[in-house]
C-alpha cells in the first residue's frame, strides 16, 4: 500500500513537471543560427539583451497576458508574474528608457512572425511548434 | 510633471484656451507624421508605438490650501500624457511624451533621439528628464506611484528637481556578473522648466546617477545629483545651486520599499528631505501603503513652522483592472514649509497641524 501512495505521488510529481517543462517552446527563425539557454532568452525578454551575434537587433514578441503560456514563460524563464512584468516595462516605457515585446494574438501570429523576421524570437505553446521555425529553448 | 502651485496662471496667460487647442492639434499631426514616417521604414517591425497615462484626482484639505487649491480647499488634477516613439533604424528612436494638464499648458515633457551604441551603451540627445532618484523620470505617472502626491522631496515648491534637461545624456550599464550591475549615466545642458523663474536663469547643468542593482531581485540602490550655475539678472551674480538623493528601491511581487534621501543647496541655503515609504499588496488588486516625509527648506531654521514639514501618509490602492487603479489617500501634516514655499501661504500664518484628503483614479496603456 505504502508502495502504492509512494508510486502514486511519484507519477503526479512526475506528470506536473513534465507538463509544467513542455508547456511552451522558445522559437526563432530557421535562419538565425544563435543557440540561447532561458538565461539569455530573459535578458532578450528585460531588454537587457538587445542584438544578436552578428549585431542584428533581436525583436521579442509575447501572447496576451491572458494567455496561459505566457504566465508559463513569464514564471519560468523571468522568474516574475506577469504583472510584475508589465509593471518593470512601464518603468521603463515612461522614462523613456526601452519598450516591451510586441504582444501578437495567437500561437500562430508568433509563428508567422517570427518566421518572417529573422531577428525574431517569441514563444508557443510546445505542441504547436512546426518546421517553419526553430527551437532554441524548451 | 509634479502637482504645480502658483505659476499656473503664468501658463494660462500666454496660452489661453484656444490656443491650447490649436497646440494640440498640431500635437496630435506630429504624432500622426510620426506615424506615417515609421510605415516607410526600412524596419522589419512595428516601428511606430504609442504608449500614455492619465490621472484624475480630487484633493480636499482642511487648512493652508495649496497646490492651487480654490478658498474651499479644493482641488482637483486631471493630467493626460502620451508617449510616443518612431524607430528610425535598428539602433535609434526617437521618443516624445506630449502632457497636458487642467493645471498647465500642453507642452513636450521630454522629446529625444536615443541612439544605441551598444547593447549596454546609450546616447540621449534633446529634451530629456533629469535622472534622479526613483521617481522623476516617471513623476506625473501616478499609476506608477504608491501614492498620488508624490513625497515632498519631488515637489515643486521644494526645488529639489528640475523638469528635465535640455542637452547629451550618456548611460553605460556595467555588468558584474553574479554581483548585479551598474548603471552609470552622465548628461550634462541646460535646465528646462515649465514654470521657469522670472528673476534667474540656470546656466550650464551637468550631473550624474549610478545605480547598483544587486543580486537580490528588485532591489536596487540609487545616488544622483547634479549642479547648476544660476545667473540672478537683477544683479548679474551667479550661484552654485547642487541638488542630490540617495535611494534605496525594493520592490517585489507582493511588497514595494521605498526611502530616499535628498539635499539642495543654493547659495548659503541649505534644505533637505527624506521619506520612507511601504506598499503591500494583498490578493494582487489591494495595496495597503504608508510613508513618512519630512522636509527642512532651511536647515537654519528647523523648528519654524514655515520652514519645516513633517507628512504622514496612509492610503489605500485598488486595482480596478490590470492598468486601471483607484486609490485614497490622507495626508497628516505638521508644519506648512511647501505652501510656504510655493507662496501660498504667509510665512508665520499657516495652520500647524493640517490634513489633505486625497482620492485618485490613475491608468496607464
Amino acid at each position: 500500500m505504502k508502495r502504492l501512495i509512494f508510486g502514486l505521488l511519484v507519477t503526479i510529481v512526475w506528470s506536473a513537471n513534465a507538463t509544467y517543462a513542455g508547456d511552451f517552446a522558445v522559437i526563432v527563425n530557421k535562419a538565425n543560427p544563435t543557440a540561447a539557454d532561458k538565461a539569455a532568452v530573459a535578458k532578450m525578454y528585460t531588454g537587457d539583451k538587445k542584438s544578436w551575434e552578428d549585431g542584428s537587433a533581436i525583436a521579442t514578441v509575447d501572447l496576451p497576458e491572458d494567455n496561459a503560456v505566457r504566465s508559463a514563460f513569464s514564471t519560468e524563464v523571468l522568474g516574475k508574474s506577469v504583472a510584475n512584468v508589465k509593471a518593470f516595462w512601464a518603468q521603463l516605457i515612461f522614462s523613456g528608457k526601452g519598450l516591451p515585446p510586441k504582444v501578437l494574438a495567437s500561437d500562430d501570429d508568433v509563428k508567422k512572425f517570427v518566421s518572417g523576421n529573422k531577428g525574431a524570437i517569441g514563444y508557443v505553446k510546445a505542441s504547436a511548434v512546426d518546421d517553419s521555425v526553430k527551437v532554441v529553448a524548451k | 510633471m509634479a502637482i504645480r502651485f502658483s505659476g499656473n496662471s503664468f501658463g494660462e496667460e500666454i496660452m489661453g484656451k484656444s490656443a491650447r487647442r490649436s497646440s494640440l492639434r498640431i500635437v496630435l499631426g506630429v504624432f500622426a507624421a510620426m506615424a506615417a514616417a515609421s510605415a516607410s521604414s526600412a524596419a522589419d517591425f512595428d516601428a511606430f508605438d504609442l504608449h500614455g497615462y492619465g490621472t484624475q484626482t480630487y484633493a480636499q484639505t482642511n487648512g493652508n490650501a495649496y497646490i492651487d487649491a480654490d478658498q474651499k480647499g479644493t482641488w482637483d488634477n486631471n493630467i493626460l500624457a502620451l508617449v510616443g516613439t518612431v524607430a528610425l533604424g535598428d539602433k535609434t528612436k526617437l521618443w516624445a511624451q506630449l502632457e497636458t494638464s487642467s493645471l498647465e499648458a500642453t507642452r513636450f515633457s521630454w522629446f529625444f533621439l536615443d541612439f544605441q551604441l551598444t547593447d549596454d551603451s546609450t546616447v540621449h540627445v534633446g529634451r530629456v528628464k533629469f535622472p534622479l532618484g526613483v521617481y522623476n523620470e516617471t513623476i506625473d505617472a501616478k499609476f506608477l506611484q504608491q501614492s498620488s502626491l508624490e513625497p515632498a522631496v519631488y515637489q515643486q515648491a521644494a526645488d529639489f528637481v528640475h523638469d528635465a534637461y535640455t542637452g547629451v545624456g550618456y548611460d553605460h550599464v556595467q555588468h558584474l556578473g553574479d554581483a548585479g550591475k551598474i548603471t552609470w549615466q552622465i548628461y550634462g545642458g541646460n535646465a528646462y522648466d515649465t514654470d521657469p523663474p522670472v528673476a534667474s536663469r540656470d546656466r550650464r547643468i551637468y550631473g550624474a546617477r549610478v545605480t547598483y542593482a544587486t543580486p537580490i531581485d528588485g532591489l536596487r540602490f540609487l545616488l544622483s545629483g547634479y549642479r547648476t550655475q544660476v545667473q540672478i539678472l537683477a544683479t548679474d551674480s551667479l550661484i552654485n545651486e547642487t541638488r542630490w538623493i540617495a535611494s534605496v528601491d525594493y520592490v517585489n511581487s507582493d511588497w514595494d520599499l521605498k526611502s530616499e534621501y535628498g539635499g539642495h543647496k543654493f547659495g548659503s541655503i541649505d534644505s533637505d528631505a527624506y521619506y520612507v515609504q511601504v506598499g503591500r499588496t494583498f490578493a494582487t488588486r489591494w495595496t495597503v501603503f504608508g510613508r513618512y516625509d519630512s522636509v527642512i527648506m532651511d536647515k537654519s531654521q528647523t523648528s519654524s513652522d514655515s520652514f519645516s514639514q513633517k507628512i504622514l501618509v496612509a492610503g489605500l490602492n485598488f486595482k480596478v483592472r490590470s492598468n486601471v487603479s483607484l486609490r485614497v489617500e490622507n495626508q497628516f501634516n505638521r508644519g506648512y514649509a511647501l505652501p510656504v514655499a510655493s507662496g501660498e501661504v504667509q510665512q508665520g500664518l499657516g495652520k500647524h497641524n493640517w490634513n489633505l484628503l486625497i482620492v485618485g483614479l490613475h491608468f496607464i496603456f
